[in-house]
């Protein structure tokens, strides 16, 4: 116990001193099924609060990769970290640290707003969850809706529900997994205003299509083609002639 | 083709000839009491093949639970593949077996009692368990992605083979109720001489000979997996 | 107990969705009765003999009835990408198998408390009084096998691409050994007739033993199935 704490203050230490431990670490990762590889050794780093744009074509290895840093594949060689945490010893701690905002609700239809949370809220071990669930749905604005069933929302609705979900236990990582793809431009603004009101103190990785988008919200872009990185840049010092055209190459002929 | 695996095959071949040779020639009929009379069953005979291919039915299916579970303690610490192929192998040739002692059985029981299904409570067990496995085949091709095939079919392979002894357990129940006669009263204790001599050397190359199999399907499996990835290769570039 | 509250919630929303639809129960108990009613037409009633088969008919009726709500149980998990909601949080794998399984037995339950009474009397079988506890009991443990490789049989055939056309393939041989003692047990008690009972009571035995190595296989298997 004793142990954990002094090195939760290390932590704590290290995060506002120069040589802070990036949030996210991917080194040398691979990961392989049978002869197939999926990923080729990837390695980036994401520094808290930094937002990584993630594309490529399908079948590129975007979803093993994020879920790989969710803990929920081990990779076959390589290490990640996240938050100083190792995947292979503390992954219920890791995953307690990310939320998912995904193209799926990923909401229970027949249940009210509020039960969806309280549920999710119980899976996180959220503490004073009632207190948190009134704070964000207040947020969200759907503070009106909470004992009607999601079935009967709007997409929008839904999609701003989700992200309440995902926020639920304050998680310091943010996965986006297509988060735009079915909202129309309403629900879009909408959630890029929540989206900017948390970008300060979260840091995010983001799966999409949507290069204007993706371009636009983050500051790293990085594109996966068969496993491997074909293009990976700061977005200071972006070139989007070159961004476009390899995304043209890799990606468009898949469509 | 490896050379363990076909020194392992002629040797399996050339004991089970020898076995069937004893069988047939050096051991004694078995002769039972019907209605007060001695008979002389021939029909007996098949009991040197039926055994020992029950028995390497039964190991491959065990085999088949235990790479199993080595898939799984791998796939934990490495998330490798290579169990599932001896896995898939080992459960096959135990089909493969399988299907071969419904045969053996039905003929025996043909032969004996003039019906060719009796449901005999062991062969019933054993038509159950070729059920539990055609499920695994089934398994297998119901899903595309490589990796959850392997999980699915590790952790199914582990649940069949523990259903193995309880099935023939629950049979042992079913036969407590005297609905079913227990027919074939020869077991090892009671065989002395030629006949154990015969069913031994059968036994032995069987196990051989199945061994011998499973190497080979593995070397097969292991060709066309990397068939498929250089396949794949090619399209890429 | 750690672990509890998350699997009392996992019941707790899926009885609550239920009690919404009532979409599982209800057809559960339409194809209950049907299949009794089937049975007492295909079996011919009025025979005698039903006091020997009426432990065989109860568990097929329950067995594919069962199978109903276990295909169901996943797919409100997998329809709207709640299972991978799961499994992103830190909650223990095994833990959401026993939410699932408990709740699976009880929806299992709640449909047998009203089917047994109606099988009873259109089969007009009787149990004596002394025998209601190890009838019970005998259901229970049936009830249990089911549900515990049921729910890990139906976590692996909602991921495959025939997804419910799957459970039964796997599910149904790999059941056949507690089926067969589970209709030695309903079957011995129905009789009431004391040779039979010592052969329910040894069927019983076989019943519990095999539970607990199924829950045990499942609690230590369920990581595999559920994740990737």
């Amino acid at each position: 116990m004793i142990e954990q704490i002094v090195e939760l203050e290390k932590k704590e230490e290290k995060k506002d001193g120069p040589g802070a431990v990036p949030e996210i670490e991917v080194k040398g990762l691979s990961k392989y099924f049978g002869k197939r590889k999926v990923l080729d050794n990837i390695s980036f780093e994401l520094k808290k609060g930094g937002f990584l744009s993630l594309f490529g074509p399908n079948g590129a290895g975007k979803t093993t990769l994020v879920k790989i840093i969710a803990t929920l594949i081990a990779p076959s060689d390589g290490s990640i970290s996240v938050s100083g945490l190792d995947p292979a010893k503390d992954s219920a701690a890791i995953r307690s640290k990310i939320g998912l905002i995904s193209h799926n609700p990923l909401l229970y239809l027949d249940l009210s707003a509020e039960e969806n949370l309280k549920f999710y809220g119980t899976m996180y071990d959220v503490e004073c969850l009632d207190q948190r669930i009134d704070e964000l749905l207040e947020r969200v604005e759907l503070d009106h809706r909470r004992y009607d069933l999601v079935r009967t929302f709007s997409k929008g609705m839904t999609q701003r529900l989700a992200i309440a979900r995902a926020l639920l236990h304050k998680p310091s990582v943010l996965f986006l997994d297509e988060p735009h793809s079915g909202l129309d431009p309403h629900a879009v603004d909408i959630f890029e205003g929540l989206l900017d009101s948390i970008k300060e103190d979260h840091t995010f990785i983001m799966i999409t299509h949507n290069i204007e988008r993706g371009i636009a919200l983050c500051s790293k872009a990085m594109i996966l083609y068969n496993g491997q990185i074909v293009f990976y840049q700061d977005k200071d010092e972006l070139d989007i002639k070159m961004f476009k055209s390899v995304y043209r190459q890799r990606v468009k002929g898949d469509y | 083709m490896r050379k363990s695996s076909l020194i392992l095959a002629s040797i399996g071949t050339l004991l089970l000839l020898t076995g069937i040779y004893l069988a047939f020639f050096v051991t004694p009929e078995i002769v039972v009491r019907i209605e007060g009379e001695e008979v002389a069953q021939f029909s007996q005979k098949i009991f040197y093949f039926h055994v020992p291919v029950a028995w390497v039915s039964l190991l491959f299916f065990i085999i088949g639970g235990i790479f199993g579970i080595m898939f799984l303690i791998k796939f934990l610490i490495k998330r490798e593949q290579s169990y599932d192929q001896k896995g898939y192998a080992a459960v096959e040739i135990g089909f493969l077996f399988g299907i071969l002692v419904m045969i053996t059985g039905v003929l025996w029981t043909r032969a004996d009692w003039s019906v060719w299904w009796d449901w005999d409570p062991r062969l019933t067990t054993y038509l159950i368990l070729m059920l539990v496995y055609a499920g695994y085949f089934a398994l297998r091709s119901s899903v595309q992605e490589d990796s959850t095939k392997a999980r699915f079919s590790a952790v199914y392979a582990i649940i069949a083979a523990i259903n193995v002894p309880l099935t023939f357990w629950a049979g042992r129940l079913e036969a407590l109720k005297p609905v079913h006669p227990v027919v074939f009263k020869i077991s090892g204790a009671s065989m002395e001489g030629p006949m154990l001599a015969a069913f031994l050397v059968s036994m032995l190359g069987m196990t051989l000979f199945a061994f011998s199999l499973f190497l080979m399907r593995l070397d097969l499996l292991r060709a066309s997996e990397e068939l498929d990835y250089l396949k794949e290769q090619v399209e890429v570039v | 107990m750690s672990g509890g509250k998350q699997i009392l919630a996992i019941i707790k929303k899926d009885i609550i969705a239920e009690l919404r639809t009532k979409e599982m129960v209800i057809s559960m108990l339409i194809f209950v009765i049907l299949a009794m009613i089937i049975f007492s037409q295909a079996f011919n009633a009025a025979e005698k003999s039903l006091v020997e088969f009426g432990g065989g008919l109860l568990w097929v009726a329950f067995l594919f009835t069962s199978m109903l709500g276990l295909n169901r149980s996943f797919v409100h998990e997998k329809d709207e990408g709640c299972l991978e909601g799961l499994l992103m949080s830190p909650v223990d794998r095994p833990l959401i198998f026993f939410g699932k399984m408990l709740g699976n037995l009880i929806f299992l339950m709640v449909v047998e408390v009203i089917a047994i009474p109606i099988f009873l009397v259109l089969f007009g079988l009787n149990i004596g009084a002394s025998l209601i506890g190890p009838f019970v009991a005998a259901i229970l443990l049936g009830n249990i096998g089911i549900s515990s490789v049921g729910t890990l049989l139906s976590t692996i055939s909602i991921n495959t691409k025939t997804r419910d056309l799957m459970l039964p393939i796997l599910f149904l041989p790999i059941i056949i050994p507690l089926l067969i003692a589970a209709v030695g047990a309903t079957g011995g008690i129905i009789s009431g007739d004391r040779e039979q009972l010592v052969s329910a009571y040894a069927a019983m035995r076989f019943m519990a033993v095999y539970d607990i190595i199924f829950l045990l296989v499942a609690y230590a298997l369920y990581d595999f199935v559920i994740g990737e």
